[in-house]
């Protein structure tokens, strides 16, 4: 009759399975910009575009420094990479400040920059130490730009380069500063066309790469989506199985009882219509089928109560610990009026949970003390509270009474064990197994500590850990 | 007089019927028991002809009842005026919240769980007998 109706959270999105090191193309996919989008976390982003920046600038500024240094342009050099820096953190604090339109502007005066950058750079073409150099200079910076303006930049950087180098080379060789004429033409020409393969080749890798991360993603969201599936497969089943659980309890609340009634009704009707015809052992044996059957039903009525405790929803609310232990005490001396119990509660105990659900557990554990301390002279039960080491509260309920073999301790909360044959105290060892129940309802602990004839001390939590949650403060 | 006053048990479980007629015995009620075994029969004994069979002082109910459950006939008594009227006493071994809702809800008079232990059974019956036949003052014979 144990079932907990699972709760069937999906897998949150946050973290992607399979750590397996992407290959390069999908580092570059990666740092474009694409990945930035698909992530929902603007933190995430941010670190993003981040380590964006700092590719780019290492991609940009290197070869310039380099670039300049040798080609003595020492102040135009600091000057370019200055803009440079200060545009790729523009772009990250633009980010964080700047809402979409205002970014998309600012998006574009990057590439404008860029594209500045770059035909300052190609027609600078006496700085450089010789092709060879320029090129590689040219595709690293190409890379740079396409990880900032994703897979459009870098095609409209290539072509744009090509047709600006070309223009460049034309202005010089008209201004005559250019010897060889013709073969530069060619060589411009040759330029031209190598720039745009570039940023084609650039623009096509990261195609590639992007559709590497998309299946990759694909693969993720569809084993998401299945695992959320099952669970609600789960969640239906458990669901079923609970339904089941109602019926089962309601037929057996009518079913079973009726034939209970009919045994003891019909034994107590011989033992007074026939009673006299019988000998003691006859009448006897008549009372102990009463007995039985009345056992029986205080059984079935203790087994639906605790079938009903997983059923019903939790309702946690702010409840007064001491007033509801008093409560379940006076109840108690009511019921028993011939006793003398020296009761000491704790004033003041707020706690959190369900207040039904939470006598039900007080009526266990007090009911318990104050049954197991009938044979004691000053008998004797507390309520107390301590805290535990990570600021939960711990709730104590302590007896003087008959106690139990610690060697037996982890049969105590089973359904039905008994440390104590019935015909020392009555009960029939379910009452524990309930409170246990609820406690784990409440996401609390429940565990004792006893010795025989020195009495059993009870402990449990109910999953409340700030001392301070009540406006409590911890003494000391 | 008392003793014209007859009371109708629904039940469906022989063993009960038997039981709550000695309960009465014991109790000292002397009215006359009709019984109906089923939905069916009660409804039948309740709209049927009053001379074949005398409208009751009280109706003692049980719910889970073969052909014609205890709640449906509940409703249909409280639905026609000859027995809307009509002290009717759920006398059931259920304690479930919803027959206890719902049984209240239709319009019944009161609700008692059948208790195991006979001697309490026969304590129980006396004091429905007692209440609802001597203490209770019943509506109005033309009315019902």
């Amino acid at each position: 009759m144990d079932t907990t109706v699972l709760q069937a959270m999906p897998v949150s999105a946050s973290s992607p399975p399979g750590s397996a090191r992407p290959s390069p193309w999908v580092w570059l996919h990666r740092v474009s910009g694409y990945t930035a989008q698909a992530t929902v976390d603007p933190a995430d982003r941010l670190d993003f575009e981040r380590q964006l920046q700092w590719l780019r600038l290492t991609f940009l500024c290197a070869p310039w420094l380099i670039l300049f240094a040798f080609g003595h342009q020492v102040v135009a050099s600091a000057l370019l990479i200055s803009v440079v820096i200060l545009a790729s953190y523009g772009w990250v604090w633009a980010l964080q400040h700047y809402d979409q339109p205002k970014l998309l502007r600012y998006q574009l005066g990057l590439r404008l920059v860029d594209c500045l950058l770059v035909f300052i750079v190609l027609t600078n073409y006496h700085a450089f130490l010789h092709d060879a150099y320029y090129d590689a200079v040219y595709i690293l910076f190409v890379v740079a730009a396409a990880a900032t303006h994703g897979r459009r930049g870098a095609i409209v950087l290539g072509a744009a380069s090509g047709v600006a180098s070309l223009l460049g080379r034309l202005l010089l060789i008209r201004a005559g500063t250019m010897p060889f004429a013709q073969r530069h033409i060619t060589d411009a020409l040759f330029y031209t066309v190598f720039f745009t393969i570039t940023g084609l080749a650039v623009a096509y890798l990261m195609e590639r790469s992007a559709q590497v991360v998309e299946r990759r993603d694909h693969q993720w969201r569809a084993a998401l989506a299945e695992r959320n599936q099952e669970l609600e497969r789960t969640a239906v089943q458990l669901r079923a199985a609970n339904q089941e659980l109602e019926a089962f309890a309601y037929s057996v609340s009518h079913d079973l009882r009726a034939p209970l009634r009919s045994i003891d009704g019909f034994s107590q009707v011989v033992l007074a219509k026939y009673g006299p015809q019988l000998d003691a052992g006859g009448q006897h044996y008549l009372e102990r089928i009463r007995a039985g059957s009345q056992r029986m039903a205080q059984l079935i009525d203790d087994l639906l109560r605790l079938s009903r405790l997983t059923r019903t929803p939790l309702a946690r609310q702010a409840v007064d610990l001491s007033a509801l232990a008093s409560e379940v005490i006076e109840e108690l001396r009511q019921g028993h009026p011939e006793r003398i119990v020296q009761v000491e509660i704790a004033a003041g105990l707020p706690t959190e949970a369900d207040p039904r659900l939470l006598r039900v557990v007080l009526e266990n554990l007090l009911g318990n003390a104050w049954k197991f301390t009938t044979a004691q002279p000053a008998p004797r039960i507390e309520l107390t509270r301590h805290w535990g080491d990570d600021g939960e509260a711990v709730y104590v309920v302590r007896d003087n009474g008959a106690g139990f073999d610690m060697a037996y301790a982890d049969k105590l909360f089973g359904a039905f064990q008994r440390l104590h044959s019935a015909s020392e105290f009555e009960g029939n060892g379910i009452g524990l197994a309930t409170a246990q129940r609820i406690i784990h309802r409440h996401g609390g602990r429940i565990w004792a500590q006893g010795a025989v004839g020195q009495g059993a001390t009870f402990f449990f939590t109910l999953g409340i850990h700030s001392p301070t949650a009540f406006g409590d403060r911890r003494n000391g | 007089m008392v003793t014209d006053k007859v009371i109708l048990l629904i039940e469906d479980n022989p063993d009960d019927e038997e039981l709550t007629r000695l309960a009465l015995t014991e109790s000292k009620i002397g009215n006359r028991l009709n019984v109906a075994r089923d939905g069916a029969e009660a409804l039948s004994y309740l709209f049927g002809d009053p001379m074949l069979a005398p409208p009751p002082q009280l109706v003692l109910l049980d719910l889970k009842l073969p052909k014609v459950d205890g709640l449906e006939v509940l409703r249909r008594v409280r639905h026609d005026p000859r027995t809307a009227l009509l002290p009717v006493v759920i006398l059931t071994s259920s304690d479930e919240e919803r027959d206890v809702v719902e049984g209240y809800r239709l319009g019944a008079n009161s609700y008692v769980r059948k208790p195991v232990d006979f001697a309490d059974f026969v304590e129980a019956v006396r004091q429905l007998g007692l209440y609802w036949l001597v203490v209770n003052y019943p509506p109005p014979e033309t009315v019902r």
